[in-house]
């Protein structure tokens, strides 16, 4: 495909070792930048922007400081497995595995919702560095279940070789199938299983609470026999800690992790957060893409 | 051995088929789990947890998680092998089969179990009368329903060598008076393949599952009626064996299908395809016509249901005269 959209946004983050946490906000800002890019240039002028926005900085300090992963070999046996349950928040994904350096940038402004494109609005298993088809919702805990249960089986003599993240949205906790998956990581003691709640309080058409209120949302995954720990989900050095806590062997023996970060929808772009059950997905024409990159400080 | 016994299935011969070749396939290969969703003592499958402790999986009820669950252990390198009720996996995990199976072209090996009408004490929503049009409707997944022990157990050797998705579809089965193996010695199961079990001239009797010794028999009465029949084994329904199907009506000029399943979606629809593409003549479809089933004795419920030789026979007839 040539490529006829040549982003002009600055590239203020690249990929290194040891980021720090200033680093990582300035990796969280291009980020949310380069899904506001990805929307306007994307075939439908669209993407689930506000969940996008939600999980940026997740998304920042995942891809990082958490995961280990080779880019330039994505089938790397030991890799770290990442897991957007979320499915529809794809683009912060494919954002994120650009600037980790699993595919060139400006595939993100020329592939994304485009007919025989390299990037889906959800994502499939062509694209190296995906670990599962997700989209339809409620899918993507039992799938980590199935990888962190793989690590244990095949690595019998040494302690899990790897780490398997699923991030969640508040909406899909709503499906069956995620409660499902739920059970399922605590019965087969799955300590290597980190789950993350972009709780944002949003699902389509109005607040969780009003549609389907999980609360209390910490007692009831802690009930279900997770080590829960419920922190700012936009604080990137409170982030950075809770996966410390999460990743250690120490913290919880044979209990599966989940990290519940309460975020805000469209996080930060003022229309948006005002307006959230508009900007679940939402398109951006010239306007409001003009004022989405002044915000972010463009 | 009476004529009336000389072909079928029988309960025994199924279900130990199954439990016997998972255990024969567990010691082959370290990397093949089994996933349960707590139908593996109805299916007979508990030996392979016994064999192989950890390697055998239970999710509980939950069909969706077992699917999922069975995806992402082949995305980690397990080998996963899902025998579960046709019913529950096929409708209860529809869309994980389609998403995480199918789409993700996963390498992951179900096996519908107690499909049909062959679960007939738990009635309706046990049983399974369009797994097989639900499974053939997905891009890429490979069908087959075995006819007796002995093709289940070669289609289950061989599902490895095929690349991606695979569904087999079998019965219970526990119909005394059928006890003995349909396929010939030395008959090899391919998949993609379906085969001539009987040649004759008049009619090609096109069964899949237990209907095939159904359709065995029916060529007997025939037989006796004057007329030759051809009976063909259409195990292969998905990819579909256009070539031995065409090949055998092209030759008799009609077809009766007969299946343990709805006539709408089933094997007779995937006959009506391909003739209507490749061979276009008179056919007849035998098979569960387009109803729920019900709770009751298997000898009571394939005759109410239309899944005999009577039926076959009829069918053929109908064509004939």
């Amino acid at each position: 495909m040539e490529y006829k959209n040549k982003s002009t946004i600055p590239v203020i983050s690249t990929y290194k070792e040891h980021m720090t946490d200033e680093e990582l906000e300035q990796l969280a800002l291009q980020l949310r930048r380069d899904v506001i890019e990805l929307t306007y240039y994307s075939g439908t002028k669209s993407s689930h922007v506000g969940g996008e926005l939600s999980s940026a900085d997740i998304m920042a300090v995942l891809y990082g400081a958490v995961l280990r992963v080779k880019p330039e070999d994505p089938d790397w046996d030991v890799r770290d497995r990442f897991i957007m349950s979320k499915g529809h928040c794809s683009g912060v994904n494919y954002a994120a595995m650009a600037w980790r350096g699993f595919f060139q940038r400006d595939k993100l402004f020329n592939e994304f919702n485009r007919v025989g494109g390299y990037l889906q609005e959800h994502a499939n298993m062509e694209l190296p560095g995906i670990e599962a088809p997700t989209g339809s919702l409620g899918m993507g805990l039992s799938n980590g279940c199935g990888m962190a249960y793989a690590a244990r089986l095949e690595h019998r003599h040494i302690l899990s070789p790897y780490r398997v993240y699923v991030l969640l949205g508040d909406g899909e906790c709503t499906e069956g199938q995620t409660w499902e998956g739920i059970m399922l990581a605590k019965q087969l003691r799955l300590d290597n299983l980190v789950a993350i709640v972009d709780y944002n309080k949003y699902i389509i058409s109005a607040s969780t609470y009003e549609v389907m209120d999980l609360e209390p949302f910490t007692k009831k995954w802690e009930d279900f026999g997770w080590y829960v720990q419920r922190v700012d989900g936009h604080d990137i050095p409170t982030l950075r800690k809770a996966f410390e806590v999460a990743n250690d062997i120490d913290t919880a023996p044979g209990r599966p992790r989940v990290i519940i970060a309460d975020t805000n929808k469209g996080m930060p772009i003022s229309f948006m957060m005002k307006d959230a059950i508009n900007w679940h997905a939402g398109h951006l024409d010239d306007k409001l893409y003009a004022q989405c990159m002044k915000e972010l400080g463009l | 051995m009476s004529e009336k016994m000389r072909y079928g299935c029988s309960l025994k011969g199924m279900r130990a088929t199954l439990s016997d070749t998972l255990v024969e396939l567990g010691h082959k290969d370290p990397h093949m789990i089994v996933v349960d969703c707590e139908t593996g003592t109805a299916t007979n499958i508990l030996d392979f947890r016994d064999t192989f402790g950890d390697r055998y999986v239970t999710m509980g009820v939950a069909e969706q998680s077992g699917v999922s669950f069975a995806f992402g252990a082949s995305r980690a390198g397990l080998h996963p092998v899902v025998p579960l009720f046709s019913a529950f996996l096929t409708r209860r995990a529809c869309d994980q089969i389609y998403i995480q199976i199918g789409y993700a072209k996963a390498n992951v090996k179900m096996i519908g179990c107690y499909s049909g009408l062959t679960t007939p004490n738990t009635g309706a929503t046990h049983q399974s009368v369009n797994d097989i049009a639900i499974m053939r409707s997905l891009p890429g997944m490979t069908v087959v329903e075995t006819a007796d022990p002995e093709e289940l157990r070669q289609a289950l050797l061989a599902m490895w060598d095929v690349t991606g998705p695979v569904y087999i579809r079998m019965i219970r089965g526990d119909i005394a008076k059928y006890d003995i193996q349909c396929v010939p010695e030395g008959h090899v199961f391919r998949y993609g393949k379906s085969t001539v079990l009987r040649e004759g001239t008049d009619i090609s009797l096109i069964g899949t599952g237990l209907m095939v010794s159904r359709c065995l028999e029916a060529a007997d009465i025939l037989k006796e009626k004057g007329y030759s029949a051809e009976v063909v084994n259409c195990s292969a329904l998905k990819p579909f064996d256009n070539e031995t199907i065409a090949a055998s009506v092209r030759k008799t000029g009609r077809a009766v299908t007969a299946e343990n399943h709805n006539i709408i979606g089933g094997t007779g629809s995937a006959v009506a395809e391909c003739l209507a593409e490749y061979c276009p003549a008179p056919m007849r479809r035998v098979g569960i016509m387009d109803q729920y089933g019900e709770s009751g004795s298997l000898e009571e419920l394939l005759p109410k249901f239309g899944l005999t030789t009577e039926k076959v026979v009829e069918a053929a007839l109908g064509l004939l005269g």
